[in-house]
């Protein structure tokens, strides 16, 4: 259930700085790195999804080879609000 | 058959090893002090021929574009980095949201006749945003002044348009700040974050006793403690990647004197974070009356190569980003494009963000209600790209960073009709080293 919110919040983000994945794409792993061309659109995918899940990302993990697996981004990324919900606990 | 790249520049290591910088390529290597003497052969040989000696060296250089083969013209590759520079299609807006400045620093050239930007101002840009962005890919916003957190409603007035219209249009967004630190607050700090502000530039001069000397407030009292907690509330408290501050020195006499003191100070606070980074230059006549009582406090010629050796022969490295100007294009000057235009906060149309008083040149345009620049074509093309080469700017190997257009206001305002070098090539050699202190570069062999 969290997996399938954090992907849908990836989805999301890359929709609104306009890029599009198909839904064939989606049925499998893809490398989001082919999707985000140049740093301006990086940074802008990473403030849509910091603010889309109320995380943040700190430098160590903004890493471009880090996009190679949706999957495992998305892992990535579940750790983060992991570790933000333990915060309020 | 291979020959050396005309964009080559190599120097010499602190660890006595070679390092070599490539300016088109925008690569980097190192090479060992046992390897230096032949690299140097290879590279300054008119053309070079592969054989199982020399092998993995040429293989080498050529991987970073150090050598290239024979029949390559870099001088047709140059034009067509011209052509992608000067087609740039990205809008970029330099807004100066107030021309009032709660500093008074001692060299600053503005003269504060303007103030704040009116509602009226603001929505003609708004129009004027909404009208043309679809020519653009892209908007890019840098927030100037004056200061511009004097004028924060502005900011995030505009701020907040712009976004809506670029989420709409599926136009990617960024803006970058050049501020003086005083009113960012960690509350202001995360509110520029959600409007996309993720590039800053300060200018701290040095410790408390200089920047408190040399950038007052308005109406007198000091400003280092509060710009340094602002820095370190931000530091402590915002844990995200995405943004990078730029801490500028304008280094003078003073300064220099406790430059241990100051790499010790900056090295203790920032020198773990990656985020913040450090910029070097002398103070120096920008313009302006003001200046005239700082010129005993100048660094001599030469003074800020000595500033850059202590920095290299300090073991504490802080993160000197003097290097992002060794990029292709880097030293382009903004005005040179004629995709990029400040304005003022009256809605004048300008060029440079200098000589802001200048109508002649300076201003070719004003913003009308109905989201019009109304551009005086003739003045604009003044402003843009010569391609006309001149002969010794072709045999410098710093070319592609400037492509020859480094500062066009000393050419259109001030009459300097030779072409002006970028500061950076007078440090060449101390931004390499520094550069590789703190990112080391790959050892080829």
């Amino acid at each position: 259930m969290e997996k399938a919110r954090i992907g849908t919040a990836i989805l999301k983000s890359l929709d609104e700085i306009g890029v599009f994945i198909d839904d064939i794409e989606k049925e499998d792993d893809f490398d989001l790195r082919e999707y985000l061309l140049d740093s301006i659109q990086f940074i802008s995918f990473i403030i849509e999804l910091e603010m889309e899940l109320d995380v943040e990302i700190p430098s160590e993990l903004l890493l471009f080879d880090n996009l190679s697996s949706f999957f495992s981004f998305g892992e990535m990324i579940l750790g983060l609000t992991k570790e933000t919900e333990e915060c309020y606990v | 058959m291979y020959k050396p790249s005309k964009f080559n520049y190599f120097t010499n290591d602190i660890s006595e090893g070679l390092l070599l910088y490539n300016s088109f390529n925008d690569s980097y290597a190192k090479v060992t002090k046992e390897n230096k003497d032949e690299t140097i052969s290879i590279l300054s040989s008119k053309t070079i021929m592969l054989n199982e000696g020399n092998e993995v060296k040429i293989k080498a250089l050529t991987e970073k574009g150090f050598l290239i083969d024979e029949k390559i013209d870099e001088n047709q590759k140059l034009n067509m980095l011209i052509a992608e520079t000067v087609n740039g299609s990205e809008l970029s807006l330099t807004i100066l949201p107030t021309e009032q400045c709660n500093f008074r620093c001692k060299y600053c050239y503005e003269d504060f006749k303007r103030g704040k930007m009116t509602d009226v101002v603001q929505e003609s840009l708004v129009r004027y945003v909404k009208k043309n962005i679809h020519k653009y890919s892209a908007l890019n916003v840098s927030w100037f002044g004056g200061e511009p957190l004097v004028a924060f409603d502005v900011i995030e007035n505009l701020s907040g348009k712009f976004i809506e219209i670029c989420k709409k249009t599926k136009r990617k967004y960024s803006a970058n700040m050049v501020t003086n630190g005083y009113l960012l607050t960690l509350d202001n700090f995360r509110k520029l974050l959600k409007y996309k502000v993720l590039a800053y530039q300060l200018t701290i001069d040095g410790l408390k006793e200089t920047q408190d000397y040399q950038k007052p407030l308005v109406g007198g009292g000091g400003t280092f403690d509060r710009v340094i907690e602002n820095l370190l509330a931000i530091k402590n408290n915002v844990k995200t990647g995405i943004f990078s501050i730029m801490i500028r020195t304008n280094f003078t006499k003073e300064i220099y004197e406790q430059i241990d003191e100051y790499i010790d100070f900056y090295h203790e606070h920032f020198g773990d974070d990656k985020r913040f980074g450090f910029f070097i230059r002398p103070a120096s006549n920008f313009g302006g009356d003001r200046v005239k009582e700082m010129y005993s406090s100048f660094l001599g010629d030469g003074g800020i190569l000595e500033i850059c050796d202590k920095f290299v022969k300090n073991d504490k490295a802080l993160a000197l980003m003097n290097n992002i100007f060794l990029r292709p294009g880097a030293n382009i000057c903004y005005a040179a494009h004629p995709t990029k235009f400040v304005i003022d906060s009256e809605g004048g149309v300008r060029k440079c963000s200098c000589n802001l008083d200048d109508d002649n040149y300076n201003k070719i345009g004003h913003l009308t209600e109905n989201g019009e620049m109304g551009i005086d074509a003739d003045k604009h093309s003044k402003w843009f790209f010569s391609f006309e080469r001149d002969k010794i700017c072709s045999q410098c190997f710093l070319l592609p960073t400037c492509l020859q257009n480094n500062c066009p206001e000393k050419r259109i305002i001030h009459n300097i009709q030779e072409n002006i070098c970028p500061y950076e090539k007078t440090l060449v050699d101390y931004t390499l080293q520094l550069y590789s202190k703190t990112e080391p570069f790959d050892m080829i062999y």
